[in-house]
Protein backbone atom coordinates (compact mmCIF):
# COMPACT_ATOMS: atom_id res chain seq x y z
CA UNK A 1 0.00 0.00 0.00
CA UNK A 2 3.00 2.08 0.75
CA UNK A 3 3.39 2.04 -3.23
CA UNK A 4 0.75 3.29 -3.96
CA UNK A 5 0.73 6.85 -2.14
CA UNK A 6 0.63 9.21 -4.89
CA UNK A 7 0.71 6.62 -7.84
CA UNK A 8 -2.73 5.00 -7.57
CA UNK A 9 -6.04 6.81 -6.67
CA UNK A 10 -6.56 5.54 -2.75
CA UNK A 11 -10.22 5.60 -2.02
CA UNK A 12 -10.93 5.96 1.81
CA UNK A 13 -15.09 5.04 2.13
CA UNK A 14 -15.37 5.72 5.58
CA UNK A 15 -17.14 8.17 7.09
CA UNK A 16 -15.46 11.94 7.72
CA UNK A 17 -14.98 11.52 11.17
CA UNK A 18 -13.28 8.22 10.99
CA UNK A 19 -10.93 9.33 7.97
CA UNK A 20 -9.70 12.62 9.78
CA UNK A 21 -8.67 10.09 13.25
CA UNK A 22 -11.91 11.69 15.69
CA UNK A 23 -13.57 8.11 15.43
CA UNK A 24 -11.43 4.81 15.11
CA UNK A 25 -14.43 2.40 14.09
CA UNK A 26 -18.06 2.88 12.98
CA UNK A 27 -20.08 4.24 15.46
CA UNK A 28 -22.50 1.49 15.72
CA UNK A 29 -19.45 -0.30 17.59
CA UNK A 30 -17.05 0.46 20.69
CA UNK A 31 -14.39 3.13 19.56
CA UNK A 32 -11.74 1.37 21.90
CA UNK A 33 -9.27 0.32 18.93
CA UNK A 34 -5.60 -1.39 18.74
CA UNK A 35 -5.26 1.09 15.48
CA UNK A 36 -3.83 4.50 15.17
CA UNK A 37 -6.30 7.09 14.07
CA UNK A 38 -6.19 8.64 10.64
CA UNK A 39 -6.02 8.03 7.15
CA UNK A 40 -3.34 7.08 4.32
CA UNK A 41 -1.63 10.17 3.00
CA UNK A 42 -3.07 10.80 -0.50
CA UNK A 43 -6.07 9.43 0.01
CA UNK A 44 -9.98 10.70 -1.36
CA UNK A 45 -12.60 10.14 1.45
CA UNK A 46 -15.34 9.46 -0.07
CA UNK A 47 -17.77 7.85 2.26
CA UNK A 48 -19.30 4.47 0.50
CA UNK A 49 -22.91 6.17 1.54
CA UNK A 50 -22.35 8.80 -1.26
CA UNK A 51 -22.82 6.60 -3.98
CA UNK A 52 -26.61 5.84 -2.10
CA UNK A 53 -29.96 8.09 -2.12
CA UNK A 54 -31.51 7.90 0.83
CA UNK A 55 -33.68 5.28 0.09
CA UNK A 56 -30.98 3.06 -0.57
CA UNK A 57 -30.74 3.06 -4.02
CA UNK A 58 -27.63 3.53 -6.31
CA UNK A 59 -27.32 7.31 -7.48
CA UNK A 60 -27.54 7.72 -11.24
CA UNK A 61 -24.36 6.71 -13.21
CA UNK A 62 -23.50 10.47 -14.43
CA UNK A 63 -24.30 11.58 -10.93
CA UNK A 64 -21.90 9.09 -10.00
CA UNK A 65 -19.26 9.87 -11.91
CA UNK A 66 -19.57 13.44 -11.21
CA UNK A 67 -19.07 12.62 -7.33
CA UNK A 68 -15.69 10.99 -7.56
CA UNK A 69 -14.38 13.52 -10.66
CA UNK A 70 -15.42 16.23 -8.01
CA UNK A 71 -13.45 14.20 -4.83
CA UNK A 72 -9.99 14.08 -7.26
CA UNK A 73 -10.12 10.76 -8.84
CA UNK A 74 -7.71 10.42 -11.92
CA UNK A 75 -9.98 7.84 -14.33
CA UNK A 76 -6.33 7.16 -16.21
CA UNK A 77 -5.04 5.92 -12.85
CA UNK A 78 -6.06 2.44 -10.85
CA UNK A 79 -7.66 2.57 -8.17
CA UNK A 80 -7.61 1.12 -4.35
CA UNK A 81 -10.34 1.12 -1.93
CA UNK A 82 -10.20 0.93 1.58
CA UNK A 83 -12.31 1.22 4.42
CA UNK A 84 -11.56 -0.39 8.38
CA UNK A 85 -12.48 -4.45 7.78
CA UNK A 86 -13.09 -4.46 3.98
CA UNK A 87 -16.99 -4.38 4.31
CA UNK A 88 -18.12 -0.71 3.56
CA UNK A 89 -15.78 -0.80 0.63
CA UNK A 90 -17.29 -3.78 -1.62
CA UNK A 91 -20.02 -1.07 -1.98
CA UNK A 92 -17.72 1.58 -3.37
CA UNK A 93 -15.74 -1.58 -5.51
CA UNK A 94 -19.26 -2.57 -7.10
CA UNK A 95 -19.79 1.42 -7.88
CA UNK A 96 -16.63 1.70 -9.60
CA UNK A 97 -16.02 -1.64 -11.01
CA UNK A 98 -19.67 -2.69 -11.97
CA UNK A 99 -21.68 0.83 -12.41
CA UNK A 100 -19.06 2.55 -13.72
CA UNK A 101 -16.97 0.38 -15.97
CA UNK A 102 -13.62 1.67 -14.38
CA UNK A 103 -11.36 -1.87 -15.14
CA UNK A 104 -8.64 -1.52 -12.79
CA UNK A 105 -10.02 -1.02 -8.88
CA UNK A 106 -8.85 -3.29 -6.30
CA UNK A 107 -10.06 -3.73 -2.66
CA UNK A 108 -8.22 -3.54 0.51
CA UNK A 109 -8.85 -6.46 2.09
CA UNK A 110 -6.50 -5.50 5.13
CA UNK A 111 -7.83 -1.94 5.25
CA UNK A 112 -7.28 0.41 8.26
CA UNK A 113 -7.04 -2.43 10.29
CA UNK A 114 -4.10 -3.31 9.26
CA UNK A 115 -2.48 -0.45 7.99
CA UNK A 116 -3.25 1.34 11.33
CA UNK A 117 -1.59 -1.06 13.25
CA UNK A 118 1.86 -1.10 11.16
CA UNK A 119 4.69 -0.09 12.29
CA UNK A 120 6.65 2.91 10.28
CA UNK A 121 3.94 3.44 7.65
CA UNK A 122 3.07 7.10 6.64
CA UNK A 123 -0.71 8.71 8.43
CA UNK A 124 -2.25 11.42 8.12
CA UNK A 125 -4.79 13.20 10.50
CA UNK A 126 -7.55 15.78 10.05
CA UNK A 127 -9.91 16.18 7.07
CA UNK A 128 -7.51 17.63 4.35
CA UNK A 129 -6.27 15.53 1.69
CA UNK A 130 -2.48 15.40 0.94
CA UNK B 1 -22.31 -3.19 8.40
CA UNK B 2 -19.41 -4.52 9.64
CA UNK B 3 -22.31 -6.53 11.86
CA UNK B 4 -24.31 -4.58 13.81
CA UNK B 5 -24.93 -5.97 16.99
CA UNK B 6 -28.54 -6.21 18.32
CA UNK B 7 -29.85 -3.13 19.81
CA UNK B 8 -30.48 -2.63 23.38
CA UNK B 9 -30.47 -0.24 26.26
CA UNK B 10 -27.91 -2.94 28.13
CA UNK B 11 -24.39 -1.79 27.26
CA UNK B 12 -22.12 -4.29 26.38
CA UNK B 13 -19.44 -5.89 28.73
CA UNK B 14 -15.95 -4.20 28.72
CA UNK B 15 -17.70 -0.51 27.62
CA UNK B 16 -16.08 2.34 29.88
CA UNK B 17 -17.96 5.28 30.02
CA UNK B 18 -14.68 7.53 30.79
CA UNK B 19 -13.98 7.14 27.67
CA UNK B 20 -16.60 6.25 25.46
CA UNK B 21 -19.19 8.30 23.95
CA UNK B 22 -22.59 6.77 23.76
CA UNK B 23 -25.45 8.25 22.12
CA UNK B 24 -28.58 5.84 23.18
CA UNK B 25 -32.65 5.88 23.17
CA UNK B 26 -35.40 5.31 21.57
CA UNK B 27 -37.44 5.38 18.50
CA UNK B 28 -40.98 6.27 19.74
CA UNK B 29 -44.57 7.08 17.71
CA UNK B 30 -46.61 8.98 21.11
CA UNK B 31 -45.14 6.75 23.94
CA UNK B 32 -44.59 3.86 21.81
CA UNK B 33 -41.05 2.51 20.54
CA UNK B 34 -40.63 1.38 17.16
CA UNK B 35 -39.03 -1.63 15.96
CA UNK B 36 -37.44 -2.03 12.38
CA UNK B 37 -36.78 1.54 12.19
CA UNK B 38 -33.35 2.49 10.25
CA UNK B 39 -31.98 4.99 12.34
CA UNK B 40 -28.88 6.52 10.53
CA UNK B 41 -26.35 9.10 12.79
CA UNK B 42 -25.07 11.97 10.84
CA UNK B 43 -22.10 13.92 12.23
CA UNK B 44 -21.93 17.77 12.26
CA UNK B 45 -22.05 18.06 8.70
CA UNK B 46 -25.04 16.28 7.89
CA UNK B 47 -23.10 13.23 6.38
CA UNK B 48 -23.54 9.28 7.04
CA UNK B 49 -21.47 7.79 9.88
CA UNK B 50 -23.37 4.67 10.78
CA UNK B 51 -26.79 3.13 10.84
CA UNK B 52 -28.68 0.31 12.87
CA UNK B 53 -32.11 -1.26 12.83
CA UNK B 54 -34.05 -0.32 16.23
CA UNK B 55 -34.84 -3.17 18.99
CA UNK B 56 -38.52 -4.54 18.70
CA UNK B 57 -38.96 -2.11 21.60
CA UNK B 58 -37.17 0.79 19.03
CA UNK B 59 -34.04 0.97 21.52
CA UNK B 60 -30.69 2.06 19.80
CA UNK B 61 -27.40 2.57 20.50
CA UNK B 62 -24.31 4.85 18.77
CA UNK B 63 -20.96 4.72 20.02
CA UNK B 64 -19.93 8.19 18.55
CA UNK B 65 -17.22 10.86 20.37
CA UNK B 66 -17.77 14.06 21.63
CA UNK B 67 -19.66 16.47 18.98
CA UNK B 68 -22.83 17.50 17.80
CA UNK B 69 -24.65 14.65 15.68
CA UNK B 70 -28.26 14.08 14.27
CA UNK B 71 -29.75 10.72 14.98
CA UNK B 72 -32.44 10.34 11.59
CA UNK B 73 -35.15 7.42 11.96
CA UNK B 74 -36.51 6.15 9.06
CA UNK B 75 -39.67 3.33 9.08
CA UNK B 76 -42.82 2.74 6.86
CA UNK B 77 -44.65 4.73 9.42
CA UNK B 78 -42.84 8.16 9.34
CA UNK B 79 -39.53 9.67 9.57
CA UNK B 80 -37.87 12.17 12.32
CA UNK B 81 -34.56 13.41 13.39
CA UNK B 82 -33.26 14.58 16.41
CA UNK B 83 -29.78 16.15 17.82
CA UNK B 84 -27.82 15.56 20.26
CA UNK B 85 -24.90 17.59 21.51
CA UNK B 86 -22.22 15.41 23.44
CA UNK B 87 -19.83 17.43 24.67
CA UNK B 88 -17.85 14.96 26.87
CA UNK B 89 -17.40 10.95 26.91
CA UNK B 90 -20.75 9.47 28.93
CA UNK B 91 -24.37 8.24 28.45
CA UNK B 92 -25.96 11.06 26.28
CA UNK B 93 -29.63 10.25 26.22
CA UNK B 94 -31.59 10.50 22.85
CA UNK B 95 -35.38 9.97 21.65
CA UNK B 96 -36.49 10.47 17.79
CA UNK B 97 -39.99 11.05 17.18
CA UNK B 98 -41.53 9.52 13.59
CA UNK B 99 -44.93 10.87 12.07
Amino acid sequence: MEDAIGVKNLVDVRSPDEFAGRILAPAHLPQEQAQRPGHIPTALNVPWSKAANEDGTFRSDDELRALYAAEGLDESRPTIAYCRIGERLSHTWFVLHELLGYSDVKNYDGSWTEYGSLVGVPIELGDGKG
Amino acid sequence: MCGAPTQTMTLPPGVDLAKETVLAGRVVAGDTGVGGAFVRLLDASGEFTAEVVSSATGDFRFFAGPGSWTVRALHCSGSGSAVVTADRPGLHPVDVAVA
